[in-house]
């Protein structure tokens, strides 16, 4: 799907607003790195149909450009003067990186040690951002080592292996970083920015008659799931998806719940919703006659 | 903008820009066959297995998801620097143009000058002959009006000098625009084809990043990666780093000469 002219930077605009009025707290992709990022699109704006944001490729675009920011500056901003305020605004903006794995020592004591692990990406699966924060025990150093006593260094090996891990549920981010010689994950959290649904692109279908009445108007989702010993009880908050367990074949349903006895992890999802004001009456009506207990936010 | 001398320099950049990106190109393209071939067997060939399998031998390579966003990130930015050199050869060659045109009526004027100034220096002649036949008809250098007629075709004299070295200078001038002219031609046309070339180098870039794209898109790395590697493939020869090697060499031979001919002068 792309979006041209006026009608892109409306789109792009309502994303910004209501990014403004998510906030998206520290378990979330940066929301306002990616309210920055959308400065840089260019047009023609190409969206990713499955999640209503822009694509990857649209996004990455800006990384590129990014990249070469200070080569132009240097090499090419005489020649090329109307494009020279663009990558002079790049080079001082606060990107993030769409796609990262970040690890930092939070306790160490004797051969133990305690790790926190960001993975940003873009979700392939549903064109999405995602963030996953990993908490998890290590014993030795296997995994991650230590320079100067606290500065953390993960192996190449463990950061394809976060990388692996980290593309899926948070539950399935769990089970799989299990697997890992010496480490033991505590708590698996993954923030998902998306999708962004419009009346073009409603998404689920509890929400499609309510944005058919607004064509201007949008709801962006903001859903977080946690996998972790330290959660009290398996609980699905959010109406628009199902634990991963439920959605395997019996048998292999039955090797995961196995594993999760001997981990002894439990999961819970919720999800918010952020809309357009001229959204939230409607909607909150939509989800209360569907039994959907979800917090709505307008403003 | 940069004088003559200085879009040479800028015409050469530009080519070493453009065999340096067809390189990396043709090797960011290439980089994606041995990631396919070091696929498990029933990836490549299109297999599907259970995700939840797959996710528990973790550890095991980096997930071809991963490797194709850092593969669209390379081919992307690649695709940005050539867009940004194609462009740039675009504004030189737009200002060799202006540069140019502004040579060739340069040029016109000083052939005008240089007409007028020789119609000057003949009709001052042509005055200075009949000067000196008054001269020549007085019965002696003594005559009292001989002094006068001589200080006059003196005067006139010197105008015809002048008027002729004047031409001479200003044919010289238009000389010089019209070979500067001449040289601008050449080097708005070395600039065209050095922007036809990056352009072409910039749409194989964006061809692949689309592939690669659109396999992350549709989820199925692993399961497409043969087709991918296929069409990165043939994107490669799109991309033919010989091809804009001979094409730059052209430039650079040009380039010399052009710099030959400036030290010649």
């Amino acid at each position: 799907m792309t979006l041209h002219g006026p009608e892109a930077e409306a789109y792009l605009g309502t994303l910004r607003q209501l990014l403004a009025v998510a906030r998206p707290g520290a378990q979330y992709p940066d929301g306002r790195g990616l309210a920055d990022r959308l400065r840089f699109l260019e047009p023609p704006l190409e969206l990713d149909a499955r999640s209503g944001l822009p694509s990857l490729r649209a996004l990455g675009k800006v990384d590129a450009d990014r990249s070469l920011a200070r080569d132009f500056l240097d090499r090419h901003a005489a020649a090329l003067p109307e494009k020279a305020p663009r990558f002079r605004d790049l080079l001082d903006a606060p990107l993030e990186p769409l796609h990262r794995v970040q690890v930092r020592l939070v306790h160490r004591e004797g051969g133990a040690s305690r790790i926190q692990v960001v993975r940003d990406l873009v979700d392939p699966a549903s064109g999405c951002l995602a963030r996953f924060t990993i908490l998890a025990l290590q014993r030795g150093e296997g995994q991650v080592s230590f320079a100067r006593g606290d500065l953390s260094r993960a192996s190449a090996r463990f950061s394809d292996a976060v990388e692996e891990a980290a593309s899926g549920d948070a539950e399935m981010a769990l089970l799989a970083l299990a697997k890992l010689p010496g480490l033991t994950p505590e708590d698996v959290v993954r923030g998902q920015l998306g999708p962004l649904c419009t009346a073009r692109a409603p998404g689920p279908p509890l929400l499609a008659p309510v944005l058919a009445g607004s064509p201007s108007g949008a709801v962006l989702h903001l859903a977080l799931e946690r996998a972790g010993v330290t959660v009290p009880q398996d609980r699905s908050l959010d109406p628009l998806a199902s634990l991963y367990r439920d959605a395997l074949e019996p048998a292999a349903r039955q090797r995961v719940e196995a594993r999760r006895a001997e981990l002894g992890y439990r999961v819970v999802k919720e999800r918010r919703l952020v809309c357009s004001p001229e959204l939230e009456p409607p909607l909150r009506a939509a989800l209360a006659a569907a039994g959907a207990r979800l917090v709505v936010r307008s403003r | 903008m940069h004088p003559p001398m200085d879009r040479f320099q800028t015409v050469r950049e530009i080519a070493s820009a453009q065999v340096r990106l067809a390189r990396a190109l043709a090797s960011q393209l290439r980089a994606h066959v041995p990631w396919q071939q070091a696929l498990p067997g029933d990836a490549r060939s299109g297999k599907r297995r259970a995700r939840w399998l797959n996710v528990l031998r973790t550890g095991r390579a980096r997930p071809s998801h991963a490797v194709l966003a850092d593969h669209l990130a390379q081919v992307q930015r690649c695709a940005a620097e050539l867009a940004l050199w194609a462009d740039r050869a675009r504004a030189e060659r737009r200002a060799a143009a202006a540069e140019r045109e502004r040579l060739e009526s340069e040029a016109v004027r000083s052939r005008e000058a240089e007409a007028a100034a020789s119609a000057r220096a003949a009709e001052d002649r042509r005055a200075l002959e009949a000067l000196h036949a008054e001269m020549d008809g007085l019965p002696t250098r003594l005559h009292p009006r001989y002094a006068s007629l001589e200080a006059k075709a003196r005067a006139v004299h010197h105008a015809v000098a002048a008027a002729e070295l004047e031409a001479d200078r200003l044919s010289e001038s238009s000389a010089r625009s019209r070979h500067a002219a001449f040289a601008g031609r050449e080097l708005e046309a070395a600039l065209e084809r050095a922007e036809q070339t990056l352009r072409q180098l910039e749409r194989a870039a964006a061809g692949a990043a689309e592939q690669v794209n659109r396999a992350l898109g549709a989820h199925a790395a692993s399961a497409d990666a043969r087709e991918l590697a296929e069409l990165l493939a043939a994107a490669v020869k799109e991309a033919d780093p010989d091809a804009v090697e001979s094409l730059a060499k052209e430039t650079f031979r040009f380039l010399s000469e052009r710099a030959d001919a400036a030290r010649h002068r």
